[in-house]
């Protein structure tokens, strides 16, 4: 893990919507009325390629993949669609992160398997050999996209490295070979994830919940990561505004500028009527320099 | 926005007296300048085909002959004097017509029946062909809405509106038409909505007859995904309205703006069916399931109180509503409250002007949705929100929402599931099912695809389920401000780990990017805590963080300035008194002008709740400044 990751959740979507490694070219095809062109999946199928080779994700650019197999059901490729979620459920940034529903909301809406069978059948003649691939994988996604939204960790490695479904022997022999980065970036995801809540916490429940084996193993990740610090029997995470809330009072602020007319003329024209209501409603909060310049 | 609902359109219809019934001599003359409109035109009316096979032609030039004779005069008499309305672009009685006139005259002769078909009406209005496919889209509307459309139809007003578009969009210069933009948004409403009961009803295959299914499998084209698509992008090309709102929101002069914008663009008919089109665009990805993709569409618009879209009602009230339900899906709820909160507002405040309207019930009903939304919505996030619309929809829904807060699956899932059934989109597939092909279709209909709504359903469902917990922990933690996570682990009965995996769920549920109005596209968002409960772990350590909130005194600050100020001005505009002493005489006189004047200085100040902010119902300004002033100025007794 490079030294200068950090496990803080994004402070805004921008990186989410428009990713800085975004090329120009892809964004502009996907911010166009030619991201409706079929011709042009296979520029997002490579773009998608090179994602998962390098262990990033572009949420929208992939969608724009499912968007053309939704209208487009004969063109689908249950090996893109499977890798989009894949990609989708281990590298969105935060548990909270809609990714994995919003790639499920298309890539769940296709045709009949029964017509896809016969059109395929008609095709190729080996209707009988054709098994459902996403069919197949699909509980096992959503099962494991389930404890990580619960943040239910430990029982998750334990889906993720031990199910027995058929859908988890697919995903593990075919899919997880070529998503070499998949558990470093779970690993993140769920530091993310633990870093909004602890400001510090146990280094064998850490190692617990990053499926790391060794104490060691805990002190070398923990050291790839901004503002974690190993202290003894535990591990000290430096505030990020999510794990060192205070309590707090919330105090009424209120744009007078945007509420009526009266505003500028009980300043301009009278500067004496204000004082006397302000006093009179015993009101603290608001910002009377706003008022004034208006 | 309210203008349009003060006037009253009726008074702007021609007198009376031009709706003189038709006396038989007027009538054999019209009929005479039919006949010779078809003598020397032939009918060239959209969709009359033109050859001339002279004893069927000559039967169906009778029948339509005929035909005509049966239309009221009144309603001839209506279809020229819109016709003649639109020709000389005379947009106050194309409005009054379009907005009253049309619905009087369906209430007094179609109530249950269609409008004369476009062929017919053909040569009262010269087979004018632009005019013809407004008339057939008004024609069609009417089929739709009061009675049941049949697969020609849904065909026809396809190929209509498609003809309509064309003319439009293919013609070599603007066309020189201006219709009020109520009847634009309506069509492109329509134009929606026809799709989507389109897509509905070819979803269906059982109970379709031979003709149905063979119409079906030669026309895939129709109502098709991609042409629907086409034909809202076509218009936002042509009207270059994203470049025009993207130079508006960078401060351009108007100019600049026209210059952005086109030949095409810069003709308010182009612009505004532009405009609305990206907004019909934010509702067909909604239905499609593809909510980041609806508000990308949405990224130039401007959603504050001063838009375009905010002119018209339903319009105002439909883009809310998808572009909350988009947040919804994206989990944004936050975002999703305060869009749905600042619509049910406005439509309160503005309802009372809207009851007449023929759209009030669709418009009502897509409120009473947002109303179950905001149900599920603060049952997810919980946090402050506007208290009228809060304890309205406790009102509706205080069974549900005890249901869906109790954590427990099996009553909290099913209230879910009933609201989100109830109140979502009527999701669709972009997929017809495949009637081209006999084997095919019959594959499909032995397994059928999950229908789009329950798919959209389940999905939900899903994201509720992994929070379910969550409600339980947060009212534990509101007990105290310090607690060991062993402590809370034998409260709950559970180890410590599953504690601490459940705070941590909390705490996920309790962070969502909000976004500020006026700020980036809608997609954009910053990181916010929702719950006025937070925390955080220390080691096996939770510290409880409550945050506060004062009381809010800025409503009965703003209300009482706008009082003050309301007095003032009515001090102001009073004329100065005079001394009784001098005119004793003249007094009577003098207090009876003073009274005159009153009035007008008083209505002179603001006469309704301009430029609010979403959710800022609290500070709404009085109104019936008027009423109040004459008891308020110490002269007025």
């Amino acid at each position: 893990m490079p030294s200068s990751t950090s496990a803080v959740a994004p402070k805004s979507t921008e990186s989410w919507h428009a990713p800085s490694f975004r090329p120009e070219d892809i964004n502009a095809l996907i911010s166009g009325v030619d991201r409706y062109n079929p011709h042009n999946v296979s520029l997002l199928e490579d773009y998608l390629d090179v994602q998962i080779k390098d262990g990033q994700h572009d949420c929208f650019a992939n969608l724009a993949i499912l968007k053309l197999y939704q209208f487009n059901p004969n063109m689908s490729n249950a090996k893109v669609v499977i890798d989009i979620l894949l990609l989708a459920l281990v590298s969105t940034p935060t548990i909270d992160s809609p990714d994995f529903s919003l790639a499920q909301s298309l890539a769940l809406d296709r045709p009949s398997q029964a017509m896809l069978k016969q059109q395929n059948y008609d095709d190729e003649d080996d209707a009988a050999g054709h098994v459902d691939e996403i069919e197949t994988v699909m509980p096992y996604l959503q099962k494991l996209w389930a404890l990580l939204k619960e943040c239910k960790f430990r029982e998750f490695w334990n889906v993720w490295k031990s199910d027995k479904s058929d859908g988890a022997e697919v995903i593990r022999s075919q899919y997880l070979p070529n998503h070499n980065h998949a558990v470093s970036s779970l690993r993140l995801l769920i530091a993310t994830t633990i870093a909004s809540s602890f400001s510090s916490i146990q280094t064998s429940r850490l190692q617990k919940w990053l499926d790391l084996d060794s104490a060691n193993e805990v002190s070398s990740f923990v050291e790839g990561l901004n503002g974690w610090t190993v202290q003894g029997d535990s591990v000290k995470i430096e505030g990020n505004g999510d794990n060192d809330v205070k309590a707090g009072v919330v105090k009424e602020q209120v744009e007078l500028s945007r509420e009526s007319r009266w505003t500028d003329q009980v300043v301009t024209e009278h500067g004496q009527l204000m004082p006397t209501i302000l006093c009179h409603c015993r009101v603290d909060e608001v910002d009377l320099g706003r008022c004034a310049v208006r | 926005m309210s203008q349009a609902f003060y006037d009253d359109p009726e008074s702007l219809l021609p007198e009376p007296s031009a709706y003189q019934p038709a006396t038989s001599a007027d009538l054999d003359q019209r009929q005479g300048q039919y006949q010779e409109y078809i003598d020397e035109h032939g009918l060239t009316g959209a969709g009359v085909p033109q050859e001339d096979d002279g004893e069927e032609e000559r039967e169906r030039l009778e029948g339509l002959k005929s035909a005509l004779e049966q239309v009221p005069d009144e309603v001839k008499k209506f279809i020229q004097s819109f016709h003649q309305a639109i020709l000389n672009n005379d947009t106050p009685s194309i409005l009054s017509m379009y907005e009253s006139g049309w619905n009087r005259i369906t209430q007094q002769y179609y109530s249950n029946e269609e409008w004369p078909e476009g062929e017919v009406v053909a040569g009262l209005v010269g087979g004018d062909q632009l005019f013809l496919t407004l008339y057939r889209e008004l024609y069609f509307r009417h089929v739709y809405a009061k009675l049941e459309p049949n697969v020609d139809d849904r065909f026809q007003s396809y190929e209509n509106i498609c003809e309509l578009f064309n003319l439009l969009l293919n013609s070599e210069q603007p066309v020189p038409l201006d219709l009020p933009i109520q009847w634009l948004w309506d069509m492109l409403d329509e134009f929606v909505y026809q799709f989507q009961s389109f897509a509905q009803w070819r979803s269906v295959v059982k109970n379709k007859s031979e003709d149905e299914l063979a119409m079906l499998a030669e026309n895939p084209q129709i109502w098709s995904c991609y042409s629907v698509l086409n034909v809202l992008y076509s218009l936002v090309q042509k009207s270059q309205i994203n470049e025009q709102l993207v130079a508006e929101k960078n401060g351009s002069s108007p100019e600049e703006v026209a210059e952005i914008a086109g030949d095409y663009g810069s003709k308010p008919l182009y612009r505004n069916l532009g405009y609305f089109s990206l907004i019909c665009l934010l509702r067909v990805h909604t239905l499609l399931g593809d909510p980041t993709l609806a508000l990308q569409t949405m990224q130039n618009m401007d959603l504050s109180n001063n838009s375009l879209l905010t002119k018209i009602t339903a319009c105002h009230v439909t883009t809310y509503y998808h572009v909350g339900f988009a947040y919804m899906a994206l989990g944004r709820y936050p975002d999703a409250i305060k869009i749905f909160v600042s619509v049910l507002i406005f439509f309160n405040r503005m309802k009372q002007y809207h009851t007449r309207s023929y759209q009030y019930g669709s418009i009502a009903k897509q409120c009473e949705r947002m109303y179950a939304l905001l149900a599920v919505c603060t049952t997810l996030s919980p946090g402050p929100s506007d208290d009228g619309i809060m304890n309205t929809v406790k009102e509706r829904y205080g069974e549900q929402l005890t249901a869906m807060q109790s954590g427990k699956e099996e009553t909290a899932i099913p209230a879910f599931r009933e609201l989100f059934l109830g109140a979502s989109p009527k999701f669709l597939s972009p997929v017809s099912p495949p009637y081209e092909d006999h084997d095919s279709l019959a594959a499909w209909v032995s397994e059928p695809p999950q229908d789009a709504l329950v798919r959209q359903t389940d999905l939900f469902i899903q994201n509720v389920q992994v929070q379910l917990g969550v409600s339980t922990m947060r009212s534990f933690l509101k007990l105290y401000t310090s607690i060991d996570a062993t402590k809370l682990a034998n409260f709950l009965d559970e180890d410590e780990d599953t504690v601490l995996e459940r705070m941590m769920s909390l705490k996920s549920a309790s962070r969502s990017y909000g976004h500020k109005q006026g700020e980036g596209s809608l997609l954009d968002g910053e990181r916010f805590v929702t719950n006025n409960l937070d925390f955080f772990i220390d080691g096996s350590m939770v510290q409880v963080a409550e945050t506060t909130t004062n009381r809010r005194f800025a409503g009965f600050f703003i209300r009482n300035a706008e009082n003050a100020n309301r007095v003032f001005e009515t001090i102001k505009n009073a004329p100065l008194p005079i001394p009784r002493s001098a005119q004793s005489g003249g007094s009577g006189q003098q207090q009876q002008q003073q009274q005159q004047q009153r009035p007008g200085g008083a209505g002179g100040q603001r006469t309704g709740g301009q430029g609010k902010g979403p959710g800022g119902a609290g500070g709404a300004p009085r109104t019936g400044g008027v009423a109040r002033a004459p008891g308020t100025s110490p002269w007025a007794r």
